[in-house]
């Protein structure tokens, strides 16, 4: 009777001594991961659809960095400021390669994929032009804290939206942004510091 | 003791209502070239050397043209028609620049799209001068603004 009490004694302690090194080992994991939700983060997968009607996966934009811009097509100023600025840094950088430029409409029910394509071919230099269903814009919109929100009605509404690019390193990690009150030097000192990291 | 403080009264009033005329004439007006959109914003600069005017509104025969302006809010771009009552102060011996991401020409409804090289006019309507007629040259999409 004593001895298996004393067996069943020494099993516990085994099992105790199991948890310990168990909770020991998978301790230098812990702090890697608390560390991740405190960084500001944006991005992530998405699949939208390109100017030619095609599914469009952001694993296509890998192995280059890459500046997104939401906005829409029927949008006459701070958009194409937007983008024509990008283009003209792009170029002051010397190479198309440099970076990649995306455009995604926030307006999917106005532009579809003919729409952003004739959009984003209009600057003279190779630019993404994406759209998406309602839900896929939705969610890339989301995924990328992006703002926006339909003011009027009728066939001639506008739309509200976050103006500031997003910059993303050729590993698809978010690196940081330009607001349109930044200047083109303060901008080109950020897209340099992307295309060299 | 009224009497000086009504005379004082009466000179401001007429010296306001002489106030010098404004001398308005328009410069830098440019557009970007549209594709396929109808919709485009078009900048100039108003120069005024004379006295102070207000922009109240703007036409154009080659679409339905309107004061807007863009405002940043926490980080969110909004554009706005401009009350045509309020319009835009044209300064004394001063100016007013329609230009990217603030107060500009905003044209609906293009009877044609915009080609790089073309140019249009566009018909400056003011609470006190004579309308005024802008050149708008229209530039290529990439193009920078003019400094």
């Amino acid at each position: 009777m004593i001895r298996t009490v004393r067996i069943l004694l020494w099993v516990a302690v085994a099992v105790a001594a199991v948890a310990l090194a168990a909770l020991y080992w998978r301790q230098p994991a812990v702090p890697t991961s608390r560390s991740t939700p405190t960084e500001v983060s944006f991005g992530g997968p998405f699949t939208l659809i390109d100017s030619q009607g095609q599914p469009f996966a952001s694993a296509r934009l890998a192995g280059r960095p890459y500046a997104i811009f939401f906005g829409f097509t029927h949008c006459p100023d701070v958009c194409p400021t937007t983008l024509a600025r990008l283009v003209r840094l792009r170029r002051q950088m010397g190479s198309d390669e440099a970076f990649q430029i995306v455009f995604v409409t926030v307006d999917p029910e106005r532009d579809g994929p003919a729409e952003v394509g004739r959009y984003a071919g209009l600057f003279g230099a190779p630019v993404i032009g994406l759209t998406g269903s309602p839900q896929q814009t939705a969610r890339v919109k989301k995924d990328f804290g992006i703002f926006s929100e339909k003011v009027g009605s009728g066939g001639d509404y506008t739309v509200d939206h976050t103006a500031s690019v997003l910059l993303f390193d050729r590993n698809g990690r978010f690196e940081s942004t330009i607001a349109p009150d930044e200047t083109d030097p303060a901008a080109l000192a950020k897209l340099r510091r992307l295309a060299s990291s | 003791m009224i009497r000086p403080a009504m005379m004082a009264l009466l000179a401001a009033a007429l010296a306001a209502c002489s106030a010098p005329d404004p001398k308005i004439s328009a410069r830098d007006g440019w557009a970007r070239e549209t594709g396929a959109s109808k919709v485009t914003a078009a900048y100039v600069t108003i120069e005024n050397r004379g006295g102070a005017d207000r922009l109240t509104g703007v036409r154009s025969g080659i679409g339905r043209a309107e004061l807007h302006e863009s405002t940043m809010e926490d980080g969110v771009m909004r554009m706005r028609p401009i009350d045509p009552e309020e319009g835009l102060v044209v300064p004394s011996n001063g100016k007013l620049v329609l230009g990217t991401g603030g107060a500009h020409v905003m044209i609906t409804g293009l009877k044609r799209p915009l080609v790089a090289g073309d140019r249009f006019s566009l018909t400056l309507e003011f609470a006190r001068a004579r309308p005024e007629r802008a050149m708008i040259a229209i530039q290529p999409a990439v193009a920078a603004p003019p400094q």
